[in-house]
């Protein structure tokens, strides 16, 4: 059954074809090896009867509390061809300052990964995720976060494609004060299509909030990004802003944009910036003038793109993995 | 002492809300294939019309109302006069114009902006057209400017190349049903090389309640010619809903120059649901400059596809929206040739309860090679029961691209005020002049001196802080 996700949030032009995407939504799991590593002893993967209780509809997760936590977490999941389907619940906990690196591997026929996130006051917590080290047909990421007074949710993703590829992320910037921050990058090669919604509805006073997305396509790849920063009546004193970078390494890509801003607060401060565009000749020519080869000038402006978010990663086997990634996808 | 607020006032509307008892020789209401029969007797039109518009017609029943935007369901055609003819006939001198509607020309300063500074006028009255001129001057050299009903009857083979072909009828369902119901507008035809030094001006009042408003603008522009073409619009108000469903269809030759400018000025019980596009050619230049201040919903994108090479189009645009409106206004840019430029520059206001929507879409094209756009807007909101979104859309299918987009929201800076109070001037004076500044740069492309009725679009009245 074919299901609208990534809805965009304020309609336009339907020719345009960003006010949705649409995903095939599984009747029942493929059956295969899923194995879920956790780095934590102290967190709980969630019983099948709580999954079974939420509206979630999943074949394994785990409950994360942050006042638990001995480091950063690290969560891998790994299948061997069956349906992928993981829920998580993290609850930041008031004054706690804390980090979770999800990743997924193997070959994941179709992939569906919630996150839901409370954040209370006064906490950290810096999310990172990796999507596309695992092959997949679809792959659909969403998270659902509620930020509380004074508290900041990090949230750093990259997206390294899939045969199509979706991420929907909603924030609730719900207390005064607090702030979320989404820093992503992209690659995109051959027929990939990738669909990413990124939305931050501002509620709270003084709330503070900011999408950066930069990324490159090439092949006959296709993107679309949709940043909504929406800020609310009762969120005086906030502001948002939203960039958005693409590179366009190849005639056949598709590179769509819709960075909206709502507002029904006039004391706020919101902004978006897109751009898209070719590899810099001047930049290139720069690099090349230096002694270095045109192909490796090449790899390098495109790995510009994504260092920003590659260089959080807080572990050096999945910086490598990356690099490896970018290689090939440069070969490709 | 309580400090007095700064007021920004609405639009003074006085001069637009003079109505006149609306006096019809011929009115059709609703619409169903005997109407448009009538119409098309009525209007003496060949047969080749009669069927477009029956076409147009079916088209209409089956498209939807588009599913974003603004609420327009309340537009029941049922109830909308969709063909009102005044008794007076199409005049080439003011003073053969019925009393009535002259008064509200001339009220709206029209004749007089044609003395000073026209080069030719067009005046229609609800559905017809009752007054239209052109310099000897012109004439002489070529240049056409007559009513579209003239144009069907003595350029056959120009309007049927050229009418609808830009917008066709399945752009959407109020294209459709300007198709079938379309009456009034002007035809413009400026021969190669032919440069009009003058604009052109057409006006369109509607004064009959409940009534609808369809006109037709079709301009040719040959190669080499050079235009500049404005359009007024004005209602006065009253307690039905009325609907203008205008098509402007605008075809720019290579090397050709057109500026089309136009302020709407709608009273607040119009739904504003009008398609421009122009289609221009290589090494051709469009310009757009656009006011919307008046209607209640108005949904306006004015679009240009930019088939030919190194060709270029700007777009400038303002809107206000005061309480009980809802102006969703934007632009739409289709790249189609190689080092095509587009250019979208628009300011928005928001006050008392208002909302502006700023919507666009720039799609650059697969051979659109070395193609550049620039998308750029700014909202002010002057209080928090206002409401001010963006939603721009951009489409590229081509590497070989640069393409920018920027848009910011907010109320006045807190800097720029301490800046100018560090200068020596009053808070009160500092507020007042950064309103006035952030619709500086749009407001100077108005055509205020060609059309006296511009002079009164904006008053902003400043005593004191704004609040």
């Amino acid at each position: 059954m074919q299901v609208k996700t990534n809805v965009l949030p304020a309609p336009t032009w339907r020719y345009i074809g960003v006010n949705y995407d649409t995903i095939e939504q599984l009747e029942k799991f493929r059956q295969g090896n899923i194995m879920a590593k956790c780095s934590d002893p102290a967190v709980k993967a969630i019983a099948p009867e709580k999954i079974a209780e939420s509206d979630a509809s999943a074949n394994c997760g785990y409950m994360i509390d942050t006042a638990e936590l001995s480091g950063t977490l690290r969560i891998e999941y790994f299948s061997d061809g069956g349906d992928l389907a993981d829920y998580s619940i993290i609850t930041a906990r008031e004054g706690t300052d804390a980090m979770a690196v999800f990743t997924c591997g193997g070959d994941v026929h179709f992939h569906n990964g919630l996150t839901r996130i409370i954040a209370e006051k006064n906490s950290r917590l810096t999310l990172i995720k990796i999507h596309g080290f695992a092959r997949s047909e679809q792959a659909v990421d969403s998270i659902l976060a509620n930020v509380g007074e004074n508290a900041e949710l990090n949230i750093i993703s990259l997206e390294l494609g899939g045969a199509h590829s979706l991420t929907n992320y909603q924030i609730e910037l719900d207390g005064e004060a607090s702030r979320a921050f989404i820093d992503s990058a992209c690659l995109a090669k051959g027929r990939e299509v990738m669909d990413i919604s990124y939305r931050i509805n501002h509620r709270g006073k003084n709330s503070v909030s900011s999408i950066t997305c930069s990324g490159a396509l090439k092949g006959q790849a296709r993107k679309t990004f949709k940043g909504t920063l929406d800020f609310r009546k009762g969120s005086s004193g906030s502001k948002g802003s939203e960039i958005e970078n693409v590179t366009l390494l190849d005639r056949g890509v598709v590179s769509r944009s819709v960075p909206i801003i709502l507002c029904t607060e006039d004391d706020v401060e919101g902004s978006h910036a897109a751009s898209a565009g070719r590899i810099d000749e001047d930049v290139l020519f720069y690099i090349t003038s230096r002694g270095i080869p045109m192909e490796e000038a090449r790899r390098l402006i495109v790995f510009s793109k994504i260092a920003p978010v590659v260089d959080k990663i807080p572990f050096e086997d999945l910086r490598d993995g990356v690099n490896i990634y970018l290689e090939n996808y440069m070969c490709d | 002492m309580a400090e007095r607020k700064t007021q920004i006032a609405d639009i003074d509307r006085s001069i637009y809300d003079v109505k006149n008892a609306p006096d019809a020789a011929f009115q059709t209401l609703g619409l169903n294939g005997d109407i448009i029969r009538e119409i098309s007797k009525e209007k003496n039109e060949p047969e080749w019309m009669l069927e477009f518009r029956l076409k147009s017609l079916d088209v209409y029943n089956q498209l939807d109302l588009p599913p974003w935007g603004p609420d327009i369901s309340e537009v029941n055609l049922d109830n909308i006069v969709s063909y009102i003819k005044p008794k007076a006939g199409l005049s080439s001198s003011w003073e053969e114009v019925p009393e009535d509607i002259k008064n509200t020309f001339d009220r709206l300063g029209i004749p007089e902006a044609e003395k000073q500074s026209l080069a030719g006028v067009g005046a229609q009255y609800d559905s017809e057209v009752v007054y239209h001129s052109i310099q000897a001057e012109l004439e002489k050299q070529g240049v056409v400017y007559i009513t579209m009903e003239q144009a069907v009857r003595d350029y056959p083979e120009l309007v049927k190349a050229h009418f609808m072909k830009c917008v066709t009828p399945r752009e959407h369902k109020f294209a459709a049903l300007h198709g079938a119901i379309w009456s009034g507008g002007s035809f413009v035809h400026v021969p190669e090389g032919v440069e009009v030094a003058m604009p052109l001006q057409s006006y369109f009042r509607l004064n009959a309640p409940g009534a609808g408003q369809f006109e037709h603008t079709l301009i040719i522009l040959e190669k080499g010619s050079k235009l500049h073409f404005i359009e007024g619009c004005s209602a006065p108000k009253y307690s039905v809903i009325n609907l203008h469903a205008g098509c402007v269809e605008l075809f720019v030759g290579d090397g050709a120059s057109l500026r089309y400018s136009t302020i709407e000025n709608w009273s607040k019980n119009m739904y504003n649901l009008n398609t421009k596009k122009s289609i221009i050619g290589k090494g051709s230049k469009m310009e757009w400059v656009s006011g919307s201040f008046g209607s209640k919903v108005s949904m306006l994108y004015p679009q240009t596809v930019l088939q030919g090479d190194n060709s270029t189009m700007e777009f400038t645009g303002v809107t206000f929206a005061a309480a009980g409106q809802c102006l969703d206004t934007g632009a739409k840019a289709v790249h189609v040739g190689k080092n095509t430029s587009s250019t979208i520059n628009t300011k928005s206001v928001s006050k008392s309860g208002g909302a502006a929507v700023f919507r666009s879409a720039v799609r650059i094209g697969e051979k659109a090679d070395n193609s550049k756009s620039t998308v750029s807007c700014e909202s002010l909101m002057l209080d928090n029961i206002s409401r001010s979104d963006t939603i721009p859309a951009i489409d590229v299918h081509n590497s070989l691209v640069d393409l920018g987009h920027e848009a910011k929201i907010g109320r006045i800076s807190e800097d720029a005020i301490f800046y100018l109070m560090s200068r020596g001037i009053k808070e009160t004076d500092a507020k007042a002049m950064i309103v006035r500044g952030f619709a500086e740069p749009v407001a100077k492309e108005l055509p205020l001196e060609y059309a006296v009725e511009m002079n009164n679009l904006i008053n902003l009245e400043f005593e004191g802080a704004i609040g």
